[in-house]
């Protein structure tokens, strides 16, 4: 209950304007997330984990949450359509629960959902700090982006089919591939990112001031540098989005992928179908791996 | 058509509440070589970034060829920036590096290499279109640079400390070529270094900046005789700065009294105010000063000599007080050895009155 309380003092932190008061704010903002930890461990410990507090425990934690997002638009920081899409998504499956305890059914926060709630609270005390200037912008934005990564496939792929559900989309290979986009944005991103730096920027001055626009920079130089990179992260995409079983299996019905189809036979008992399968994969991967050696190997003897 | 290429009207820069550039306004004329010339955090590169369209000016506007550019982008001003690191494209081959500009301007592509080649060969790279980037040598990167730039003719090329990564004898021609090359395209050249020497060897003017702030604006010449500021004087070569107070003022003079007797300067100024008196070494002379035009500043014992080529560099001591030492630079022929003295005096041609207390 300590963080019900904690949220006002938040609020007042953010919106109150005295020297390094962002800090304050999500210093008190992270204690009040880990009582959080503290508090359910005592709670199961002496076995008071009672229908009610298993209910509010996740609902105490939102509002601060989501306290600190909105107040957090208030700095300039988050932007606001995206605190406003995880606030519609939390009333969405706060609403949810209620109607499900109206009709006796606690649906207590489970490990997912309270992995949830933690992935956002991490996002919301990075951009808390940065808020503060203990970052620079790139930085708190570079954390963003990079913080899906720590999140669970299992716990994406159950919050991609709230949302497909939510929207209306139903499950096909269209959902697969934005699911494997999701998880795989992150690391694409962090492989890419790894060779900017002042340089690159230069050649992008450059291009403009030459009098290429955004495209032709884009297609015409900062790919072609950053070729190396984007084929790396194309190719550890492609290999993770091979054998991502999870969310290929949560999001799919009818066009499955191999490894779902794989595993689908797998309870029918080892088949020939699937040691078919399995040398044909290996095989394929083993004369890509070859091209790509053969090709690194002739452009090394070709180029500089 | 004015003859003015670039005028910036009172363009300041600030980031949060660091002012890199405090309210500067400068006119740079058509077929001019400007040096931006300063010690690092100067706002030297700021100031060109402004003028390129990198950077936003906090405050002012930016004019060039008599339209305001202000809110125009990098791509649509007729400047051209040849960056410090060069910025070549490394996955093309030299030609393509210099063509780009005019394939961005949908020039014909057997124009295209036309021009080219005829940057190259006006920057002494003639032949060598086929050469990928990382197979030249960084004075000719540097030159790809330049045939990059002036391909497309711009009415100002920016250069950003375009000599600071090469060696000092390629540093020197190329200085010369980049002269030349400024007076064949009759482009105003506005150029960002940190070597005085180097802004003395090319530049028309030279705008001296320190802090943010504008500190000297002249010819090369006049800036080095005539320093405007403490500043100036000292960072451009060494110089004698001698305190004093005005004693006497007459019609455009003033008579400074210093610890070397009184010293007349052309100036002006209220009797009683403190001032600072800059003489170059090189231009103390010994012997006696002759009638009228000379003023002695006394016996002095000479020491700590070193043979610089061009000249000998010692230290003089008129009496003993610490205030009343000068630095001196005589003719490399001279016989004065440590130890020897000699009557020291200066023409009054080559004082310069600075209005300024030293802190």
């Amino acid at each position: 209950m300590l963080r019900a309380a904690a949220v006002p003092l938040v609020v007042l932190l953010y919106a109150w304007d005295f020297e390094n008061h962002n800090y304050w704010a999500t210093t008190i903002f992270v204690i009040a997330m880990a009582t959080d930890q503290v508090d359910g461990w005592l709670a199961r410990r002496q076995g008071t984990s009672s229908p009610l507090g298993k209910l509010l425990d996740p609902v105490a934690d939102k509002v601060l949450v989501l306290a600190a997002l909105v107040m957090l638009i208030g700095e300039g920081v988050a932007p606001a359509w995206m605190v406003a899409l995880i606030v519609v998504r939390e009333i969405l499956v706060s609403g949810l629960r209620l109607a499900a305890l109206e009709r006796g059914v606690v649906l207590g926060a489970r490990d997912l959902g309270r992995l949830k709630t933690w992935a956002q609270a991490l996002a919301a005390a990075i951009a808390g700090y940065a808020a503060a200037g203990a970052w620079s912008d790139d930085v708190a934005w570079w954390a963003l982006l990079i913080a899906p990564i720590t999140v669970a496939n299992l716990i994406v792929g159950v919050g991609l089919l709230i949302v497909l559900n939510v929207v209306g989309l139903g499950r096909s290979l269209l959902t697969v591939g934005i699911g494997h986009v999701v998880i795989n944005l992150p690391l694409c991103f962090a492989i890419i990112y790894s060779q900017f730096g002042d340089q690159l920027r230069n050649l992008d001055n450059a291009a403009h001031d030459l009098g290429a626009g955004d495209f032709a920079t884009m297609t015409r130089i900062i790919a072609p540098v950053l070729a190396a990179p984007i084929i790396a992260a194309f190719c550890v995409s492609f290999t993770l989005s091979w054998d991502e079983f999870i969310i290929a299996f949560l999001l799919s019905r009818f066009d499955v992928t191999l490894p779902v189809m794989i595993f689908e036979m797998m309870r029918a008992g080892l088949t020939p179908e699937i040691n078919a399968a399995g040398t044909i994969v290996f095989a394929i991967s083993i004369c890509m791996a070859t091209i790509a050696a053969f090709t690194m190997l002739l452009r090394r003897r070709t180029g500089p | 058509m004015t003859k003015v290429a670039v005028e910036l009207l009172d363009v300041s820069k600030s980031y949060g509440s660091v002012a890199v550039l405090d309210r500067m306004s400068v006119a740079v004329s058509r077929g001019e070589y400007l040096v931006l010339l300063g010690p690092s955090g100067s706002g030297k590169t700021t100031l060109l970034s402004i003028i390129g369209g990198f950077c936003e000016p906090s405050t002012g506007r930016i004019i060039i060829d008599g339209t305001d550019v202000t809110e125009v982008s990098p791509a649509h001003r007729p400047t051209v920036t040849v960056f410090q690191d060069y910025a070549l494209f490394p996955h093309m081959n030299v030609r393509q590096n210099t063509a780009f500009g005019l394939s961005m301007r949908r020039v014909p592509e057997r124009e295209r290499i036309a021009e080219a080649e005829k940057a190259l060969e006006l920057v002494g790279l003639a032949g060598f279109g086929e050469r990928k980037v990382h197979q030249i040598s960084g004075g000719q990167r540097q030159r790809v640079a330049l045939a990059r730039a002036i391909v497309i003719k711009p009415a100002v090329l920016l250069l950003d400390e375009p000599l600071g990564a090469l060696d000092v004898k390629i540093r020197r021609q190329m200085q010369d070529e980049l002269r030349q090359l400024q007076r064949r395209l009759g482009a105003a050249f506005i150029h960002v270094t940190h070597d005085q020497e180097e802004a003395m060897s090319i530049a028309d003017t030279i705008l001296l900046l320190n802090k943010g702030r504008i500190e000297d604006l002249g010819p090369p010449e006049r800036v080095y005789k005539k320093p405007a500021s403490l500043f100036a004087a000292t960072f451009m070569g060494e110089a004698n700065l001698v305190q004093g107070r005005i004693s006497r003022t007459a019609n455009g003079s003033v008579s400074v009294e210093t610890p070397f007797g009184q010293i007349p300067a052309a100036g002006v100024g209220e009797v009683g105010r403190r001032v600072n008196i800059s003489i170059r070494p090189e231009c103390i002379r010994t012997g006696d000063p002759p009638d009228g035009s000379g003023v002695a500043l006394g016996k002095a014992t000479l020491s700590e000599f070193v043979f610089q080529g061009t000249h000998k560099r010692c230290n003089a001591a008129i009496g003993e007080a610490v205030d009343s030492r000068l630095l001196v630079h005589l003719p490399p022929q001279s016989d004065l050895g440590s130890g020897s003295s000699a009557m020291l005096w200066v023409s009054t041609a080559d004082i310069t009155l600075i209005n300024e207390e030293q802190t």
